[in-house]
């Protein structure tokens, strides 16, 4: 059974990067954390399991560990981050967004949840 | 909404019915219908409130091809549900997707589907599968819709009373 709990505060800083349209976070079971409305979830579930079938891929050809799963549409891209055992982040950009920035503030993001993460449990 | 949720899974072998079963269980249209060519290849996805709780309903892939899927889906998972064909009978898939549910420790309850069509007796179904008389097993039919609710109760009692709600 599931209680949510939320990372708003963690995510603000991700969001406000110039280009970032939104981002959430996700539990590996593919539920969102924090705000869950029918957008969400589908985000959540879609991403978990497609970060799955490329992890699968990866393992199947022998070529590392997956860090990082970006997708790239006419909209702009897609970053989806794993941290911890069971939480990803999922950050959906503008298509002139910059990539570099909003990948070292993820970075700096994941290392905040990290922290919320052990003060929770 | 609801404040507590459940994830259920409804795992199957290939043409069992899972894709209807979810859908005529939630009574909507699928949030994610992960289909080609009627054969799912990825996952149908829909929530639904039932009994206090939302429940986040996954349907997996069939397929052995896509059994990889599995995990995925299995992860943080509350409860499963296995849907057997009643017009093939027990399948070594079957078997095998016993096995990987009871990895995960969660409580299940067997759907033998298609009732509709062909009835397969719940005493049997449990000793060719060798299962518990605690493991609720259903006659259902997904396509008219008979008993698909009971078996989401029966789980959520079954979750309810491990977790002592």
């Amino acid at each position: 059974m599931k209680t949510n709990t939320s990372f708003k505060e963690a995510l603000t800083s991700i969001n406000r990067i110039n280009g970032v349209k939104d981002s959430i976070v996700a539990g590996l079971d593919g539920i969102p954390v924090g705000k869950i409305d029918k957008n969400t979830s589908i985000l959540s579930a879609s991403t978990v399991a497609a970060l799955g079938a490329v992890r699968e891929m990866t393992r199947s050809i022998n070529y590392g560990n997956l860090e990082q799963l970006m997708i790239e549409t006419d909209f702009g891209k897609i970053i989806i981050e794993e941290f911890g055992k069971e939480h990803i982040v999922i950050v959906l950009t503008e298509n002139n967004a910059n990539i570099g920035m909003i990948r070292v503030i993820l970075k700096k993001a994941v290392k905040e949840f990290m922290v919320k993460l052990v003060n929770i449990q | 909404m609801s404040e507590d949720m459940l994830k259920v899974v409804v795992f199957g072998a290939l043409n069992a019915g899972k894709t209807t079963f979810v859908e005529k269980l939630s009574g909507q249209k699928l949030f994610l219908k992960g289909e080609y060519e009627n054969i799912t290849t990825s996952f149908d996805f829909v929530q639904m409130e039932q009994g206090n709780f939302l429940i986040h309903l996954f349907a997996s892939p069939g397929h052995r091809r896509f059994s990889f899927m599995w995990d995925t889906l299995a992860t943080g998972m509350d409860g499963a549900i296995l849907l057997i064909d009643s017009t093939v009978g027990i399948t070594p898939v079957d078997h095998e997707l016993i096995k990987f549910i009871l990895n995960y420790d969660v409580p299940y309850v067997i759907a033998v589907n298609k009732n509709d069509i062909c009835s397969l007796e719940p005493t049997n179904v449990r000793k060719e599968l060798d299962i518990s008389d605690e493991i609720p097993v259903i006659n259902t039919s997904a396509i008219i819709n008979q008993n698909l609710v009971n078996v989401l109760d029966s789980l959520i009692q079954t979750i309810a009373e491990k977790n002592i709600v």
